[in-house]
């Protein structure tokens, strides 16, 4: 009896039975995608970073090592399995050439390394440890997805020539959000080129226990060993490694529940309908002495039904799916071959929406206990309490034309039904416009004022070289008398150690300078003023323990310093681990310098950087716009990807749900239709009379979506972008897209589907209509 | 002058191979300012005569002409004017949009119009209210007045646009005999003032009220009657008359 009563249910509301699999489907499909794509993506990491053996403790050095003590403090320390030094030649961007055209490498300190013998290997697309040949280079993959580098190509360094032989994956560097770039030479070809250019020092650890690594960083610091350089961990490289793609699937994990909630309130909207329409059948159904179990179960196999189809294809074509954004993981990590663990999870996703689909569908069934016996049978409807909302009357409105009243009139004497409209829409806007200013703030240029960086038109940096605070002061000289900039400020960082209240050392990298030219934005505090303040990163006041209002010592001139805190910010630069202050420092062993600045005229821009580039040779200069496009260009581009994804989704929700409700309204408004009809309203007037109702109901949700967006969606992107670091956010709003494309699109949509759904009014005939 | 004329019109229902003729080969006309009432058994295809010769029904041969014009030939936007501006309808059962109360419902067909100001168009939907003696109830929602109340505003609402006919489909069915009596005063009196009136109905008192009967049975006119213009009087006469001309033809 049940598959017979399902079949000619399905024949009776094909549309809705359509519509509800569709939704089950995506809300599957998006569910088990994200599922799968985060299995993937933490295995393929980890997979990478076995392979690779990535250093669980790496300290950057720039200048001269002592390798014995090194050598004797890893030996003597019980935490170490594993000790190397690499060397690393720094190669400017101008001492390179990519078929004979000089590099354009952009943000990245490039530089040419040779393979390690221990661990921190560098892998090919394969998996496997690469061995090149004299004359050959392999070049890091972030090149081959720029499509800068080519297999084949002819490269120079320092005008050596090399011949791309392939790309290389590396465990610590792959993400354009890590700032250096290792090119692999042979060994040979490394003895020679090593002279030439600036050489700095990796000295890599790999720990027997990994959960060591805070005691063990702190030995290091406690054994004044080798620090002129950023300290870098098997985390941050984790992280790192995961931040883009991880985002992504934040974004469709957050889609995939919207989704979710779009179907139950399509199963809500339908279901309830449905059980309008059957009242009296459920009546007469009671009468005979069916129970409230029996009847539920008639409905609920239905659904059942709906929801195994929708569930199976919904896996399916996450199967299907998951390849093409895959992609990325595979190209960057490697593939993760644990399909098993990708098939249970994607099952159990598709399972999980099956129960909860189910159980949804059984609480609205519930009400089926209420229905009345007498009244179903009686009246064959349930008895609405009529809203009248007798103050808005035709008679009396001179405003609306017959047509838009009765558009008005229905909405307000409607609320629930159209609630239920209301909220799909606005789902639906949230959908379309909240990963698109995710991306859009992402993808500001007042974004790096977040991570640390303050916003300027460019910056110059100075690292790895001598007489770093002279070279700095030279540039700020220049600037000076520059008439085309506005204003710059240096910056200096040097390394301190700090020391806690119990004597314990560790070392902090702090930036001075003035902090107020080109602002940060502080998650607690403001920045650094007086001498005597501080302002540190987010992970430094945790490794710390510190917040705002503590104090700090540090080692200066010899001497112990107090500072206080007086602000918390995210960084992403250097491992996340700076500090800022405003106390002057002369001494020269300074780590490096960032001279920013602002040009008056923003058109002379690339004119004004590539003087720069050309009178201070020694000097990394960049416009911050291609700085932000360079370091969050993979994230950026990752979350265009999901945008793209969820404004489909969000339109493609709107014409099915749009479509469904006016089909169901029109079914439920025949009689008024051919009374209309009747008294002389033609075609037109009740078709915009539909359009009217679905046009207001989007617009207010419309509203009300951007509304949720601007503040509801700045907590979502604000947890999302915590991955960064990032403890405050002010989402950065896509004007264009949010205020005007998004909602013209998305009204567009719902008139296009409420013109549709309401061709089947022409058809209604008057006199079959009016005895209904 | 024929207002409405009806020329050899078939109507068919039902499925292919099964299908029933409910208007068989019928002719008529209908002058202007005559009340023609139709009776018949049920199912002899009175309704849906009234509805093919208003241009509600589509036909499957045959003609049908409003002043000349042949109704079949006119557009959706077209046939909605004709009906608005032209006909009134009183169904037999309250017709009304339900979240709107009697005075909204009335006033709809001219607001669509929208020849008149809004003001005016309410001030004559009074005057029709008043002339029908439920002036107090405009402000009433629809499911607030008895059955005979919510006839004589859909009677108000056909009348709203000034139309050139009204048609009614047993528009007394739901009432009891006082108020159909009273009812079908107010048809009288509307018809004694121009407007052609075109009544389907069973019952002869309703009929002792028109001019001329057209008698139905099985798609086809069977009879016809003419009876003097009523003027309020010889109604049990009248109605005699029809009752026995019905038994005579066995309807």
């Amino acid at each position: 009896m049940y598959q017979r009563m399902i079949v000619n249910d399905f024949k009776k509301s094909r549309l809705i039975s359509v519509s509800t699999l569709v939704f089950v489907a995506v809300s599957t499909m998006l569910l088990a995608l994200a599922a799968m794509l985060a299995v993937n993506l933490t295995g393929a990491i980890d997979g990478l970073m076995r392979d690779a053996k990535t250093p669980h403790f790496m300290q950057m050095h720039s200048g001269d090592v002592d390798f014995a003590r090194l050598e004797a403090f890893s030996e003597s320390n019980a935490a170490v399995q594993a000790f190397q030094v690499m060397e690393f030649v720094n190669v400017e961007a101008i001492d390179i050439t990519v078929q004979q055209v000089p590099f354009d490498g952009g943000v990245q300190d490039n530089g040419v390394i040779k393979q390690a013998r221990q661990f921190d290997f560098l892998l090919d697309l394969d998996g496997e440890m690469i061995e090149p040949q004299a004359g050959e280079v392999y070049v890091p993959l972030t090149y081959m997805k720029n499509g800068s580098i080519k297999v084949g190509d002819l490269l120079e360094f320092y005008g050596q020539e090399f011949t791309v032989r392939g790309f290389l994956r590396d465990s610590q560097m792959n993400s354009p959000l890590s700032s250096s770039k290792r090119f692999l030479i042979s060994d040979s070809d490394f003895e020679g080129i090593k002279s030439q250019g600036n050489m700095e020092y990796l000295i890599s650890f790999r720990l027997n226990d990994l959960d060591a690594l805070r005691a063990f960083e702190a030995q290091y610091v406690a054994a004044g060993l080798e620090s002129n350089g950023p300290t870098l961990t098997y985390p941050l490289f984790r992280m790192i490694n995961g931040l883009s793609d991880g985002l992504m699937i934040a974004v469709i994990l957050l889609i995939s529940f919207l989704v979710v909630m779009v179907t139950f309130l399509c199963i809500r909207f339908t279901l309830v309908a449905r059980m309008e329409d059957d009242y009296r059948e459920i009546g007469v159904l009671k009468a005979v002495g069916l129970y409230n179990r029996d009847i539920i179960g008639l409905y609920l196999a239905k659904y059942a039904v709906i929801a195994f189809v929708g569930c199976t294809m919904g896996y399916l074509a996450s199967l299907v799916l998951r390849q093409p954004l895959l992609e990325d993981i595979k190209l960057s990590m490697g593939a993760y071959h644990q399909t098993g663990v990708e098939v249970a999870l994607g099952i159990t996703s598709a399972l999980m929406i099956f129960a909860i689909v189910l159980g949804y569908v059984y609480l609205v069934l519930r009400r089926i206990r209420a229905v009345s016996v007498t009244e179903a049978i009686r009246f064959g409807a349930v008895q609405e309490q009529s809203q009248m909302y007798s103050k808005f009357l035709l008679s009396k409105s001179k405003l609306l034309s017959s047509n838009a009243f009765l558009a008005v009139k229905d909405i307000l004497g409607r609320k629930k039904l159209y609630m239920t409209m209301m909220l799909i829409l606005l789902i639906a806007i949230f959908m379309m416009t909240l990963p698109l200013s995710l991306y859009s703030t992402i993808a500001s240029e007042h974004f790096v004022s977040y991570m640390g960086v303050g916003k300027s038109d460019l910056r110059i940096d100075i690292q790895q070289t001598t007489q770093i605070p002279e070279k700095a002061n030279a540039i700020a000289s220049a600037m000076e008398d520059d008439l085309e900039i506005e204003k710059h400020v240096v910056l200096t960082a040097r390394s301190y150690v700090v020391r806690s209240e119990e004597g314990r050392e560790s070392r902090l990298l702090i930036e001075t300078g003035d902090h107020s030219i080109f602002p940060i934005v502080y998650s607690d505090g403001r920045m650094p003023i007086e001498p005597y303040e501080i302002a540190l990163s987010a992970i430094n006041a945790e490794d710390l323990g510190k917040s705002v209002g503590d104090n700090i010592t540090i080692v200066y001139a010899g001497e112990g310093l107090e500072l206080k805190i007086c602000g918390v910010y995210s960084d992403i630069t250097n491992g996340g681990k700076t500090a800022k202050a405003a106390f002057a420092d002369a001494d020269e062993t300074a780590m490096w310098s960032v001279i920013s600045a602002n040009v008056r005229d923003n058109s002379e821009l690339e004119s004004v950087l590539e003087r720069y580039s050309n009178a201070f040779t020694y000097a990394k200069v960049t416009g911050v716009r291609e700085y932000v496009h360079m370091t969050f260009g993979s994230t950026i581009a990752a979350l265009e990807k999901a945008s793209a994804v969820g404004a489909s989704v969000a339109l493609f929700l709107t014409f099915l749900i749009t479509l469904l409700f006016v089909k169901m309204l029109v079914a439920k408004d025949r009689y008024s239709i051919g009374i209309m009809k009747a008294i002389g309203y033609n075609n037109a007037d009740i078709g915009f009379q539909f359009v009217l109702r679905t046009l207001l109901v989007s617009i207010v949700s419309i509203c009300l979506g951007i509304v949720l967006t601007l503040t509801l969606g700045e907590l979502f992107a604000g947890l999302m972008i915590a991955s960064f670091g990032v403890t405050s956010l002010s989402l950065e709003v896509n004007g264009l897209f949010t205020f005007i494309i998004g909602p013209v699109l998305m009204l567009m949509v719902v008139h296009r589907a409420t013109i549709i759904g309401t061709k089947s009014t022409q058809t209604v005939k008057i006199t079959q209509s009016i005895k209904e | 002058m024929k207002l409405i004329s009806a020329s050899r019109i078939l109507k068919r229902f039902g499925e292919a191979g099964e299908q029933r003729a409910v208007l068989n080969d019928i002719s008529i006309d209908i002058h202007e300012g005559e009340f023609v009432t139709v009776m018949g058994p049920s199912g002899s295809g009175k309704s849906t005569l009234m509805y093919a010769l208003s241009g509600m029904e589509n036909l499957d041969g045959g003609e049908v002409t409003f002043e000349g014009h042949d109704v079949a030939e006119l557009k959706d936007n077209e046939l909605a004017d004709l009906r608005r501006r032209k006909m009134g309808f009183v169904f037999q059962q309250p017709t009304f949009l339900r979240n709107l109360n009697l005075l909204d419902n009335i006033i709809l067909p001219a607001m669509r119009e929208n020849k008149l100001e809004r003001s005016e168009i309410v001030k004559r939907a009074e005057f029709l209210m008043d002339s029908v003696e439920i002036s107090e109830l405009g402000m009433r929602d629809i499911t607030q007045v008895s059955g005979g109340q919510l006839q004589r505003a859909g009677i108000c609402r056909a009348l709203i646009n000034s139309p050139r006919i009204v048609f009614g489909d047993e528009p007394t069915g739901a009432l009891n005999s006082a108020s159909s009596q009273e009812i079908m005063n107010i048809f009288s009196e509307i018809n004694k003032k121009g407007t052609t009136i075109t009544l389907v109905t069973h019952d002869a008192k309703v009929s002792a009220v028109a001019e001329r009967i057209l008698f139905l049975s099985d798609g086809k006119v069977v009879d016809e009657m003419r009876l003097p213009k009523y003027e309020g009087r010889n109604f049990e006469t009248r109605t005699l008359q029809i009752s026995e001309r019905l038994i005579e033809l066995g309807i």
